[in-house]
């Protein structure tokens, strides 16, 4: 059963940062960065979790300044850091 | 005092070995960290790559491709951009500076062995440099990319140096002349896309240079479209071939066939995008797919009809959302987007262009090259005529992607 409620967590968490990413990103690019991402921090996307986030959001931020501003970029990380899941 | 010193040069002799010794005169210069060669793909690359090899300093790395060449029925493009124009040549960058440092590896079989050996290649070069992958500065660090086109796999590469990196590279696809006859009677077209080192020329191959740089520089993406009403689901895909060359086959948009749909959204009947092995080239540069971040819009060209169906030369996935694109202003775009390099970096001491031969089709047939040129000759330039163009970790096409240095003593 706990496990059960960690996984259905753990597929919030990476809906709710694509929910942040698309408006600003599209959905091809925001798929992207999560996707090469997760690799980079070694898990696969459906995995990521609350423990990993903090080194997940250190990744993302170069490969968004290919896209966006520092400041765009400082308020999407401020975003998903204040998702409750 | 300059901290970087780049000399530029072509030369458009017919032989090989003259063109490349008059090339190398120009660019030749103390302390070469790179040279940056791009090529006509009419030349015999292997006899051009024996005449590179002969005449570059041992202690200087090697990078270079041929142009996508071809010369069809309103189709013509292969030309080099130098400083002087777009010009059917030999051209070449050299790059000075005690404050660069460059290693060149080289990646072979990659159809079969893309994952081992682009890992190889970025783990081999990282260790030469000194470089700990995870962690690399981006500020002081970049890459750039060549890869033959008909390999089909740049895009699994590029997402592999970056999941295992925080490299980010510039580039483009080398794809070499592309002859029509094999394309339209045999079915085989494609072209030779020729990955030069200073190990050879090969195809099936691709290679990296590492650049570890005290200069500043910048890479940038430009393009000049904006989407219209006309939005598309990605619904149904499956991977194919034209000729040699991988292609994405989208089967359905919004649950419907795509040729239908795509031709729907034009108002226009399915001949206007020519047939399958003569594709209106024309017509489709004018109407491709994509998608915005803020104001820039990424591209994914429809390269062809097949059947009910529409071949994309970039991977695309299902579910994937994409509008119909229209054209704005070209020169106007590459103006501001280079006058905005310019107060980014102060200076800039020299450019390395990677632009879509789609993208100067459209140019020349506006009659806006020459405009270009000007824009664009701010310093010593080389500029290539791409098939795909690769930004950060992803490709795309009909777009200019670029690499600027500048120069710390100067900004």
């Amino acid at each position: 059963m706990l496990k059960n409620n960690m996984n259905a967590t753990d597929k919030n968490l990476i809906s709710e940062i694509k929910n942040v990413l698309v408006p600003k990103l599209n959905e091809f690019i925001a798929d992207s960065v999560i996707r090469v991402n997760c690799r980079r921090i070694g898990v696969e996307p459906q995995d990521l979790n609350m423990d990993k986030l903090p080194i997940f959001l250190e990744k993302i931020e170069v490969s968004l300044l290919l896209f966006l501003t520092k400041e765009e970029i400082a308020d999407i990380i401020q975003k998903i850091k204040n998702l409750r899941i | 005092m300059q901290n970087i010193k780049i000399k530029t040069g072509f030369s458009q002799k017919e032989n090989e070995e003259e063109a490349t010794k008059e090339v190398f005169e120009k660019i030749n210069q103390d302390n070469m960290k790179l040279i940056i060669m791009f090529c006509h793909g009419n030349y015999n690359q292997l006899k051009l790559n024996r005449a590179w090899r002969a005449l570059i300093p041992p202690e200087t790395a090697f990078i270079g491709c041929p142009s996508l060449t071809m010369n069809i029925p309103f189709f013509r493009v292969g030309d080099m951009l130098t400083n002087q124009g777009y010009k059917d040549c030999v051209s070449a960058m050299s790059i000075a500076s005690d404050k660069i440092e460059v290693v060149v590896n080289l990646m072979r079989d990659i159809k079969n062995n893309w994952k081992k050996t682009s890992t190889q290649a970025l783990v081999d070069g990282a260790k030469t440099l000194n470089l700990d992958l995870k962690n690399i500065d981006n500020e002081k660090c970049f890459g750039l990319f060549f890869c033959d086109t008909m390999s089909g796999c740049e895009d699994d590469i590029l997402e592999n140096f970056y999941a295992s990196s925080n490299l980010l590279f510039v580039g483009g696809g080398s794809t070499g002349k592309m002859e029509l006859s094999s394309w339209l009677f045999k079915g085989k077209g494609g072209g030779s896309g020729y990955i030069h080192t200073r190990e050879g020329a090969f195809t099936d191959a691709a290679a990296i240079a590492i650049i570890k740089s005290g200069i500043p520089f910048k890479i940038d993406l430009i393009t000049n479209f904006y989407p219209t009403q006309h939005k598309f689901e990605v619904t149904k895909v499956s991977e194919t071939h034209m000729g040699k060359m991988k292609m994405w086959k989208i089967e359905e948009l919004n649950g419907r066939p795509a040729l239908e749909e795509y031709t729907k959204a034009l108002g226009v009947s399915k001949w206007s995008l020519g047939i399958e092995h003569l594709p209106n080239i024309k017509y489709l540069l004018n109407h491709p797919l994509g998608f915005m971040v803020k104001e820039r819009a990424y591209i994914r060209f429809i390269g062809a009809r097949k059947g009910k169906s529409l071949l994309m030369p970039s991977k695309i996935e299902e579910g994937k959302t994409l509008y119909l694109m229209e054209k704005t202003d070209l020169a106007e775009v590459i103006r501001q987007s280079i006058d905005k390099l310019k107060n980014q970096l102060g200076f800039v001491s020299g450019l390395v262009l990677f632009q879509c031969g789609l993208q100067k089709l459209d140019a020349d047939s506006l009659k806006e090259t020459a405009s270009l040129v000007k824009t664009f000759n701010i310093a010593p330039l080389i500029g290539l005529t791409t098939f795909r163009e690769y930004y950060g970790w992803l490709a795309f096409e009909q777009s200019l992607v670029l690499l600027a240095l500048g120069d710390v003593a100067k900004k």
